[in-house]
This record gives structure tokens, sequence and C-alpha cells, in this order.
């Protein structure tokens, strides 16, 4: 009897809660609902700590920032005040004293810039956001016991608060700051005197300290582990005294002294309080944000743009705990930690599974009147004059699911939204629905020369010597046929045949339409570049005519040049004709994918088909996945080749190089290190004409620098007493650099990434058309077809098989 | 069989402490990836000098030790739950991946054992070939691989049963209510058709022995049932080595579960792993494996007494 109680239990346990759950019915609140996914989470959005881009995701969520970029119209963008009513730059009218106490020049701008707050902004709990908010949550992003992550937004880069340094190191007062030796009188004086003189480690050669510190005594002999140099090879542990004494050889003590690369004690770090730092109060709704240089008002409205320094005083304080030897807080890890202020706030929140926003009450811009369904409604007026829905969404919610498990739910109708991979773009290239962004990201091969023929005897290369042959390389980027590569072998990329794609704006402050590429210089470096001939007795009339046919592929002329390269070699005695050549490429940070080895194999019969009949062997690139720091690998010469993107800021062109060309900017060096020195290698750019933006034609007389100098001459607009006065002559030279950057092929644009997704059927951009400053419309425009309960209906009527048609 | 169980403990604790040591070096020894930027690199070293992570490996290990021992503390998540300990990490989680295989489990063993003895009673005949068949293949094929059918199957083509676990939220704000219970059985579905194959399996090859023993004769001779004597002689002895199968099937699904859980976005445990290995969350990756070393080593253990309460004649650990 008992046994017969016990399986009857068992079959209850199982059966009925199954059977309630199936009988459960769907409740409908009418209410429009997104649900979007997410292949991860993120952890932690508070705004001083955040780390990953699934972290800045969620907290753009959280709030509106002072300004937003929005939809204006086909094409055209404003900047709607949210946050804040007005931003405006004061400096010019500055009190002596503000000049004296941030150190403001005369006739300078974009230094003091006054942000007039929203009055009407609330957090979710109704309670009034103020100036005291903003200044608080500054002082804790800047706090020296905190010691954020996010904290150098504002105490170094272009956005820079005045003395936010200084506040940020007040766990240090006494200490002294290093700074830059200024000159070799000032180097020869120190060292005469025995005093300490340092060398910025981090900038000569791309190592830190055991503790963290980017620079060490010149005499210091501590062995650091650069972490560039595989164990066991020479130099794999380098004091600060070697890397001192291989640069003053390598390069000379001018070098070392214009790139700051040599130090010596500052002044001692003062102790100063909050209110020495450039964000004040002015008024209750007034704040200052006085920077320590000068900013231009796009760029600032630019930093204003998204969700801010701003946090909840009570939740932030009560979130501190103590980790690593230092406070921290917790504040936006949870919901209980997070307080919202834009459209949305959390509902809920499931870590690793699911995130849920619901409309905030208390946010200012809904309408006073609710809608039919008791949801909250909002309006806005655009350029065409008429009034438009904004934020119809009424609840978002994100799961997280795996990429296969998200197809199925798009196809069933149980998400709105799903990006594709390169497998699936060909059954859904016809769709209506489908959308490609242009990511600012263009994917090249890389080449480290300098090493090659020491990787043949170390790896599985053979005969990588070749790539030292500049022929080669140039073969090497005409051979390949971009467009078939990208259709096949990438996730729906477009081919790529320059560094910088279209989404580059060379002076969108003034002119949001100044598109480098498509300007005439952008043009004409592509044109240039490929040999395409243009003008009224040739084949393309007009530049644009000329630019529209580059394709990149020339297999003639790549056949040619394979021939020369292979002559030259053998001439030079570095290859035996018709030897196998096997070069292994640093591909991926992943495991190869399908896809990855479907670009291999077309690598591979380009090359080849440009290598029959040269003279030259077999030639096989292997590509290696799962590599940590391919980037690294490719310096310091594990790997000849290596493929990963390039790209920057896409309103600041001239600032692109920087990365490339200048080594003390980017920890580690940069790639290219490995077979070309920008500090000293030079280029000559020749005379040209161009028209200035007054429509006056000039000369460029020429000019000779090396990489690295025209890299901070064109990032600058100034070099020593050289200036760049007009906005044209720096477009130019940006051409002229990009062009002279290429022609090297020490690294061949192959695509420029893109992002390409499905929109279901139940929700509408604003706008077909991408624009950098807004996307498609994003949040805020996205109207829906479709409540949920109509969108049920449309499933159940339209799904052929259960599915719906894309 | 009190010292017995104490010399296990002992060996457990020493093997534990070897597998976490370990994993301990290996995690460590896979290269991290720095911010680029200058100034974020200097705070990204300094939390790590204060973690003690620029000491030697054997330094490190010593560090962590001495805070299990002293203060109970097994580190601090800081990627995956950030800032959150990681023992609260883990335990967060625990209640998903235990709930999904303890389901598994009390739908496995019923199924299993009839099968089992089904096919073992009707040997040879067409139940048991079926039966048989069936075995082999769920058997053969990884939990995981059920795991995408199911998930196509039952969501994609019938619309069943939803895509994936539902959320704490979605299922009324707890784990036990009908429609969590509702959303997880797809994953308790692929969890359990390896289990309940395999005891199926197990259970056939045990009763067909002891049907064809002698005593199962005198039994019978005696005037049994077939019925009777297989319920009350054969099944008796069949359940000694079938019982501690159950309990390590227990464990075995539950390290099963690590692609289940990624398939149908259980929050649990298994899934944890992976992540705390690809984000290189080092104090949340040692609480992982000290849960699944835990467990496998207890199990064993487990497992090995459980024979003598079963079958008294069993004695552990005497000669």
């Amino acid at each position: 009897m008992k046994k017969k109680l016990l399986c009857l239990l068992i079959v209850l346990c199982l059966v009925v809660p199954t059977c309630v759950a199936l009988t459960a019915c769907h409740k409908d609140q009418g209410i429009y609902t997104y649900h979007g996914y997410t292949t991860a989470l993120g952890t932690n959005w508070n705004p001083h700590t955040w780390e990953m881009n699934a972290d800045s995701a969620i907290m753009e969520q959280t709030g509106l920032g002072f300004v937003d970029s929005i939809y204006y119209g086909e094409g055209a963008f404003q900047w709607h005040y949210e946050m804040a009513t007005e931003i405006k730059d004061v400096t010019a009218t500055a009190s002596a004293a503000d000049k004296t106490k941030w150190g403001i020049e005369d006739g300078q701008t974009g230094r003091m810039w006054q942000i007039k707050l929203n009055p009407n902004a609330k957090w979710e709990n109704g309670e009034a956001i103020k100036a005291d908010d903003y200044v608080w949550s500054m002082k804790m992003q800047l706090s020296s016991e905190l010691k954020n992550y996010r904290a150098n937004s504002y105490y170094a880069n272009d956005f820079e608060i005045v003395n936010a340094n200084i506040f940020y190191n007040q766990d240090k007062v006494g200490q002294r700051a290093q700074v830059a030796i200024a000159n070799e009188e000032e180097y020869n004086s120190l060292m005469s005197t025995n005093q300490n003189v340092y060398i910025d480690i981090a900038g000569a050669w791309g190592v830190v300290t055991a503790t963290g510190s980017t620079f060490a005594l010149i005499t210091d002999e501590t062995k650091i582990r650069d972490e560039a140099v595989e164990e066991g090879q020479d130099g794999d542990w380098i004091s600060p005294k070697e890397i001192y004494e291989t640069m003053l050889n390598g390069s000379s003590l001018g070098v070392l002294l214009g790139n700051s690369l040599l130090l010596k004690d500052g002044d001692p770090i003062p102790a100063i309080t909050f209110d020495d730092v450039g964000l004040y109060k002015v008024d209750e709704y007034t704040i200052m944000y006085v920077c320590a240089k000068p900013v231009a008002k796009f760029d600032f409205m630019v930093m204003c743009n998204g969700a801010s320094w701003l946090v909840h005083k009570k939740t932030y304080e009560d979130s501190i705990v103590e980790a690593a030897g230092t406070k921290t807080s917790k504040y936006g890890t949870s919901k209980e930690t997070t307080m919202c202020y834009g459209p949305y706030k959390m509902e809920s929140f499931q870590k690793d599974k699911q995130i849920v926003w619901v409309q905030n009450e208390n946010w200012y811009g809904w309408e006073k009147e609710r809608g039919e369904n008791g949801e909250l409604v909002s309006y806005i007026t655009l350029a065409d004059g008429q009034k438009h829905r904004q934020f119809q969404m009424t609840k978002y919610v994100i799961d997280v699911m795996t990429d296969e498990a998200a197809k199925q739910a798009f196809l069933k109708g149980d998400i709105d939204e799903l990006s594709l991979d390169s497998d699936d773009i060909p059954t859904y290239a016809t769709s209506d629905r489908l959308s490609k962004v242009d990511e600012t990201y263009t994917m090249r091969f890389f080449f480290n020369t300098g090493a090659t023929e020491q990787l043949d005897k170390g790896n599985n290369n053979k005969n990588s010597v070749v790539l030292t042959n500049k022929n080669f390389r140039n073969a090497f980027s005409l051979a390949i046929d971009r467009s078939e590569l990208c259709t096949t072998a990438t996730a729906g990329f477009k081919p790529a045949f320059s560094m910088l794609n279209t989404l580059y704006y060379y002076n969108v402050a003034e002119d949001p339409t100044s598109i480098y590429r498509t300007s005439e210089w952008g043009m004409k470096t592509v044109v240039e570049l490929y040999d395409i001939e243009y003008g009224a007795d040739k084949q393309y009339k007009t530049l644009e005519e000329a630019y529209n046919v580059v394709t990149g592929y020339d297999l003639t002329k790549a056949k040619q040049l394979m021939k020369t390269a292979c002559d030259e070699l053998v001439a030079a005695g570095k290859y035996k004709a018709g030897d196998p050549i096997k070069i292994q490429v640093g591909f991926s940070a992943f495991a190869l994918t399908t896809t990855d080895t479907k670009h291999q194999t077309l690598m591979n019969q380009y090359l080849n088909a440009a290598a029959e009949g040269s003279g030259f062997g077999t030639i096989t690139l292997e590509y290696v996945g799962s590599l940590t720091n391919r980037y690294k690998d490719v310096t310091a010469g594990n790997y000849a080749i290596g493929y990963g993107a390039w790209g920057g800021a896409a309103f600041y062109p001239f600032k692109l190089f920087e990365c490339y060309l200048e080594p003390d900017e980017v920890t580690g060096g940069i790639h290219e290190q490995g077979c070309f020195d920008p500090k000293t290698e030079v280029l000559k750019i020749d005379e040209f004409t161009y028209t200035d933006s007054n429509g006056v034609t000039k000369t460029f007389a020429g000019k000779t620098l090396t990489w690295e100098s025209w890299s901070k001459f064109l990032k600058n607009a100034s070099l020593g007493n050289d200036t760049i006065d007009d906005i044209n002559l720096r477009l130019a030279l940006l051409s002229r650099i990009e062009k002279a950057y290429i022609e090297q092929y020490y690294c061949v644009p192959i695509a420029g990434s893109t992002i390409v997704s499905m929109q279901g059927y139940r929700t509408e951009n604003i706008t077909q058309t991408y624009n950098i400053m807004y996307g498609f419309g994003g949040i805020r425009f996205t109207s829906f077809n479709y409540t949920d309960a109509e969108w049920a209906k449309f499933v159940k009527d339209n799904a052929k098989n259960g599915v719906l048609p894309y | 069989m009190f010292k017995y169980i104490l010399k296990r403990i002992g060996l457990l604790l020493l093997t534990l402490f070897v597998i976490m040591f370990m994993c301990f070096v290996l995690i460590r020894m896979l290269p991290r990836e720095m911010p680029q930027r200058t100034d974020q690199l200097e705070a990204t070293l300094q939390r790590w000098e204060a973690l003690g992570y620029n000491e030697p490996i054997l330094t490190q290990w010593g560090i962590y030790l001495k805070n299990i021992f002293t203060k109970w503390d097994f580190g601090t998540s800081w990627n995956i739950d950030y800032l959150a300990p990681a023992w609260n990490v883990i335990a967060d989680r625990l209640l998903p991946t235990v709930l999904v295989n303890l389901y598994s489990l009390i739908l496995s063993i019923p199924i299993g054992l009839g099968l089992g003895i089904l096919a073992a009673v009707k040997k040879n005949k067409w139940p048991d070939h079926i039966i048989s068949t069936g075995i082999m293949l769920f058997v053969s094929v990884p939990s995981y691989v059920y795991a995408f059918l199911v998930q196509y199957l039952f969501y994609f083509k019938l619309g069943w049963f939803p895509l994936k676990v539902y959320s704490v939220a979605d299922a009324g704000g707890s784990y036990f209510t009908a429609k969590m219970f509702y959303s997880m059985i797809p994953p308790i579905l692929a969890l359990s058709f390896g289990t309940v194959a395999g005891l199926a399996r197990f259970t056939r090859a045990e009763l067909t022995e002891t049907l064809t023993s002698e005593y199962m004769l005198l039994a019978r001779a005696k005037g049994l049932t077939r019925g009777q004597a297989t319920v009350r002689h054969a099944m008796k002895n069949a359940m000694v080595p079938i019982l501690p199968m159950i309990i390590g099937e227990f464990i075995g699904i539950l390290g099963g579960s690590m692609i289940i859980e990624q398939i149908f976005s259980i929050p649990g445990v298994g899934q944890l792993y992976i992540q705390s290995i690809n984000t290189l969350d080092y104090d949340v990756f040692m609480m992982d494996g000290l849960f699944y070393t835990f467990i496998g080593l207890l199990a064993g253990i487990v497992v090995d007494i459980s024979y003598g309460f079963i079958d008294p004649r069993i004695r552990m650990g005497e000669r």
C-alpha cells in the first residue's frame, strides 16, 4: 500500500504542475513589450567602475545624458536637451578670479562650460536631481579612496577637469609626481648632480613594474617580465636600466626627451579639497565644468551625450564595500543598488538570465494624460513640425540565450531582433527586414617583415622571408577578390580598399556631411592607390566614377608583381625558385570557425592564382585561432602575419594614426613596431596644391618628417612653429599620409566590418538610413506595429508551420 | 566501519587539496589581457597588487588558503558578479542546477528501473529488443545532443514548451512554481534520456543474472509465482549494485548539465564554470571547482558506504 502511495505521489508531483502550467492562460496587458536578447548580461553598470560593453549597455538604459543626438529628419540630427536645458561655453566671460583659479589664458575658449540642469529631472523614487547630486557624484568618481576604474575619463584625456588628477591622487599628498625633463640641458644638470632620473617604461617599452608603475629609475636593475617576448627568449625579462640604455643607443637622447620618455621628480602633490576641482555648483540647477584644456563645442556635446557620472547618493553610499584593500561601491550591480532617471527603470534583474525595464513614471518627459491602456506616452516635435511619438515601448525584456536559441525564438516571433552570422546572411539576403550597419573598423592583414627569417627557424613557417619584398606584399593585396571574400567568408562585411571607411567625418561640427572617404581627397587616395585613371579623355570621366569602380582586385598586375618579387628574392639569395611557402597567420582571438576556414581557403586560392608562373612555389597561409593577443604576437615576431581590426574616433580621423604611428600612446607599443620604426623612419610628402576652405587655391610646399611627427602634426594641427591653419589642408595631409601608409604594404585592408541584423515585423525604425549620430533612431523612435495581443494574433495568423516568413 | 569512513574522509581532503592546487595553478597560468590605456592599466594593476596576483604562485596559494582558514573567505568575483563573495556566487546559482537535476533523477529512476525490469523479464522477446535498441541509442549519444533536439522539437516544431527555462520574474517570483517547473521540462527530458538508458541497461543486466540464479528456481519450487519471486527475491538482490549507481548518476548529471544549462539558459553552477574560465574570474573558478570536486569525491564515499547498508554481508575496510 505504501509503495502504491509513493508511486502515486511521484506521478502527481510530475503531472499536476505540468497540467497547471499548460492551462495557465496568457494575459495581455495591452502593452508594447520589446523582446531583445544577449549572449551575456552586464554585471556592473556603475558609471564610475563599469568595464565591459555589456555593462555599458545596461548603464545607458539607466538614464539619459545632458543631451541626446536624435533623428531630425532624413539624414539630419539635432542636439536634444534632456538632463540639461542649456550647455554654454562661458570661458570668454570668466571673471578674473576664475581665470586665475583655473589657469585660463586670455582669448581661450572651450574651457568653462556652464551646464543648466533640467529642473524637472527626478530619480525613479521621485527625488529631484540637483546640482549637488552632480557635484557629489563627481567627487565620488574622482575619489582617491575609491580609485574608480572610469575616473580617468575626467582626470585625464580630452575632457580632463582642472585639478581632477591632483584630487584623484590625494592618497599620495607630499609625494612627487614625475614630470617630463624639458631639454638636454636639464637632463645633464640632473645627471651631474645625481638627482633622480626616470624612464617611462610603459611608453618606451610597453611594460610596467610589478606594482603597476609606468616609470622607474634609469639605474633600476630589477627585472620586469616583457609579455611581448615569449618566455625563454632573449629579452623576456628586462630591467629599466636596460630599457634606458637600449633606447639611448637605438635612438638618441633628443628622441627620448622629445617624446617625454625621461622624467624627473616634479613638485610634491599638494593637498586640495574638491572645491579646488573644476566641477562645481553655480546654483541649485547649474553646474560648471572646467576643462583642463580647450574643448570644441561639438566634442563637449558628444561627451554630454549618454549617461553621465551621476549616481544616487544614498544608494551609492549604502553600497560601499571594502575589497582588494580599497573601498569601492557595489552601486549598479543589482536592482536594489540601481537608481534610474530616464524614461525606463529596472523592474527586475536576474544574473546571467534576464533584465526587464519598464516605464519610469517619474521621468519628466511623459504627458500628463496616459494612453488607452494606461501606458505613459511622450511626444517630440521634429523638423517637419509634427509631433512624433517617442519611447512607445512600455516594457523592454532582455533575455540571455545562445545565438542558436535566438534564431529559433526570432522565427517564432518571441524576440524582435536577431544578429546574423555569415551562414545565415544568404538565407535572408532579400528580406526587407535585414539591415546592415557599418562599423568604423577595417579588417586587415598586417605584417611583421622584420622577423620572418627568424620565424622560419622556430615555427612551422617556410620561406616567410618573401614578405620582406614590397612587390610581394603589393601583389598580395592586388590578388584578393575582396568582393567574393566578403560575400563568402565574412558576416556580411563590405570590401575595404583603404584604412578609413565612410564613417569618418573630418569636420562634423561645422558640416555633418563632411565624410572623409567620399571627399575629393579621400577618393583621390583610393583612386591613386589602385591606379585608376580618370579625366575627360579617359574611361572614367570624373574622380567619383573612378572611385566607384575600385575593387582592389587586379590579377594581371598581381602576377607581374609576383614575378618581379620572385626574381628579386632569388637574386638576393633569400629564396630558391619553386620552394613552397608556408606562413602562419595570427588570425583570431577565438577558435577558428567554418567561416574562417573558408577565408583561409579563398586566400590561398587568390595567392596561388597570382603566383602561378612567377617562380614561387605553392603558397599556403595557415590561420591560427585562440590567440590571447595576436597584435603583440606579431610585434614580438611569433607570427609574420596578423589579422585584425583598424579603427578609431569617427569624428576625429586626424587622430587615427596615433595608435599606429605613436608608440608612446599605446601600452605595449604598436603592432607595426616589429618591422618599421615610426620614430626614426621618415616620410616625405611632396608639394601639392589644394583649395582652402575659402575657395582659394594654395600650395603645400612639401615636408619631410618622421612618421610619428606626421601623426602628431596631423593630430594637433601644429608642430613646433608649423601650424595647419585650414581644415582642407589638414584633410589633404590626412589623405597623403593614408596613401603613403598603405603603399608600404605593411598592412593590407580587406573588409569593413558591419553588423548584420534582422528586425522583427513587430517594430519599425524611424529611418532606413543608418546615421552615426543616432543609428536608425534608437529606442526613442522605435514604433510598434502591434500591441502584445495583436502580435500574438499576427504570429498565429501568419506563421507557416509555426515560423514567421522573413 | 567508523575507522574506514574517517580514512576515506582523510583521503577525500587530501585529494581535494591536490586537485584544488592544480586548478589554482592552471587558471593562473592562462594569459591575462590588460587594458590598453596606461591610466586604466594602473588601476587594474593596483587591484592585482592588492589581491596578491603579482606574488609567486605558491605565495598566492598560501594567501588563498590563509583567507579560507582564518576568515572563511573564498575570495571575490570581479567579473561574473561584481564584488560578490565567491561563496555567494555559487550559492545563488545552486538552486536551479539542483532542481533541474533532481527533477531529472525523479523522472529517470522509475522509468529506468521499469524499462530495465521489463526488458529482463521479457528477455529476448520483442519488448526486450525494443528497449535494448533504445538503450543503445540513448547511451551512445551525449545529452547535449538531445538538448538541441528537445529544444527544436518541443519548442520550434511543436510549440509545446518554452525555448528556455523561465526567469524567476517570469515564473512568478520563485523557482517553486508550476510555471517554472513547466519551463524546466525540456532540460529535464534532455538530462533524463541518458540516465534512463543507463539505469535500464544496468537493471536489465543485473536482473537477468539474478533471474537465472538457482535460488530463483528454489523460490518458484516453493510455490511462489514468477512475479512474487521476481519482486521479493530477484529485485532485492539486483538492487545491491543498482542503488549505488543511482547515487553516481546524480553526480554524473550535475556535471553533464554544464552545456545543458547554456542551451536552456539556466543560471546554474555548470554555466558558471565555463564563464569563470572565459572571464578569468579566479575565485569563482576555484569555488566552482571546489564544489564539483567535493561533490564528486563525496559521492564516491557515499556510494562505497551505501554498499554496506544495502547488503549487510558487505563489510567495508575489514580484512
